[in-house]
């Protein structure tokens, strides 16, 4: 770790007392505690909001072009969510790389004006200058991708590539697990060698490291993007982990029960529900400890 | 750029609800360059009606830089040049009974020396401490609001913390 910034380090948590004592004396410390106590007191400007918003908007008439838009709901959430991100750039590379931590989820716009939300703790990355010719991908974790027609369109993940022409479809591929749900057109997933094609309505899923392929309901989005998770037939530890995705917690539960079967959905706006949720079928007791679940009979 | 992608910030309800996460934040911002509330209040209110007024131009992942710079501009343009007088009032702390007169006197003086340090630090110093402390901004988002790297943040707060001590302890 650099240590040049030892102060801003400490007074962010990244640093312990006793290492900080390594830099300075004890009665250094005990003055910087009193000046950030202080300055935790001091309140914020005072601001009236409303009033400036109003004055702003008044300034310039609502440009009479702007149509409406069927993908509305989805630019709100793009711009509000993309905003509130930061976007890395590798220096030169013209890589471009996305990630979320728990609990976050983000939509973004390719330049080809596809569609991409990637579900919480997942990284996603491609090279801005080879898109014209190359409309490919890397992925860690989960994404939904809704794709504009176009040449090949390929998502190239540890356990497999799924490739497209254009057609919405979910990728999950997290260690071993690794699931493709197409909803709309056709997709192409290659596995260890094999090439498997997965129509509309339909996914497919590793069972003990075999592909399977299965229907799906009616489905239009996937569960997640509705702030959801749903599992049929998963097991136990699979579920555990989505959870601990969504929610800064950490769980522990029996042993035994790792690898139990569950059907069942979960919320993502509630973590109370979404344990009850979780624990009810199995008939077990919750227990909180801070940051910290246990999950017992 | 292809102009879907663009006309974003052109929407009202999409400006609104960037406007509303952003304006506490620009304010604060302005308010520890000049210490001037009014002030403050009138530089983040142009800053808007410009972003507004270009809406069209603006790319989603630089817009809270474009917007901070927008707003230091017209400080800069206009103002810069007044001495600073930053004056916080404090929130009010649960105080019990049994604290003497000479130590809420003595807690006072401190934080008159506080404030005063506060004001001779370097402009950027204040601005990326008191985001921090204040508004409670993480490295990471005061890096963005500033177009300049984390570790530059990490840089100015360690200045910051350090001259404070210094200057209230020389007193």
């Amino acid at each position: 770790m650099d240590k040049t910034y030892y102060l801003a380090k400490w007074m962010n948590g990244e640093l312990s007392e006793a290492e900080l004592r390594t830099y300075v004396s004890a009665q250094e410390i005990a003055d910087y505690k009193r000046i950030i106590s202080h300055t935790n007191q001091y309140k914020k400007p005072t601001i009236n909001t409303s009033d400036i918003l109003d004055h702003v908007l008044q300034t310039k008439k609502k440009s009479s072009t702007s149509k409406k838009r069927s993908f509305a709901m989805f630019y709100r959430i793009a711009a509000v969510i993309v905003l509130s991100f930061s976007v890395y750039y590798f220096g030169g590379t013209n890589k471009e790389a996305f990630n979320t931590s728990t609990g976050e989820k983000l939509a973004l716009i390719l330049p080809d004006h596809s569609k991409v939300e990637l579900n919480a703790k997942s990284d996603l990355s491609y090279d801005k200058k080879e898109w014209k010719n190359n409309r490919s991908l890397l992925l860690h974790g989960e994404a939904y991708f809704n794709v504009e027609k176009g040449s090949k369109f390929s998502v190239q993940t540890s356990n497999g590539t799924v490739a497209v022409l254009g057609t919405q479809f979910n990728v999950l591929s997290r260690n071993n697990n690794f699931e493709v749900t197409c909803f709309e057109g056709l997709v192409e997933v290659t596995y260890q060698n094999n090439t498997y094609l997965v129509a509309a309505q339909n996914s497919l899923k590793l069972v003990k490291n075999t592909p399977v392929l299965s229907g799906i309901n009616n489905q239009n989005l996937p569960y997640w993007t509705l702030d959801k998770s749903r599992f049929k037939s998963a097991p136990f530890y699979q579920v555990i982990e989505a959870f601990e995705r969504q929610y800064e917690l950490k769980v522990t539960y029996p042993e035994y029960l790792k690898n139990e079967l569950y059907t069942g959905e979960f919320t993502h706006k509630n973590n109370e529900q979404a344990l009850n949720a979780i624990a009810l079928p199995f008939n077990l007791t919750i227990i909180h400890k801070k940051q910290h679940i246990v999950l017992s009979k | 750029m292809n102009s879907r992608e663009l006309v974003q910030f052109c929407d009202e309800k999409i400006f609104s609800s960037f406007f509303t996460n952003q304006i506490d934040t620009l304010h604060s911002f302005i308010f520890y360059k000049c210490g001037n509330n009014a002030l403050a209040s009138d530089i983040s209110q142009e800053a808007f009606v410009k972003f507004w007024e270009n809406c069209s131009k603006i790319l989603p992942d630089k817009a809270k830089s474009y917007l901070f710079t927008i707003a230091n501009n017209l400080f800069l343009n206009n103002y810069a040049k007044q001495k600073v007088r930053l004056n916080f009032e404090k929130i009010p702390q649960e105080s019990s009974n049994n604290e003497s007169p000479e130590f809420l006197l003595e807690v006072d003086e401190f934080d008159q020396k506080l404030q005063g340090a506060i004001n001779n630090l370097t402009e950027a110093q204040r601005v990326a401490f008191l985001l921090n402390r204040v508004d409670g901004k993480t490295y990471k988002e005061i890096a963005v609001f500033l177009d300049i790297s984390v570790k530059a943040v990490e840089k100015r707060i360690h200045k910051a913390l350090k001259s404070l001590r210094e200057e209230i302890d020389e007193l």
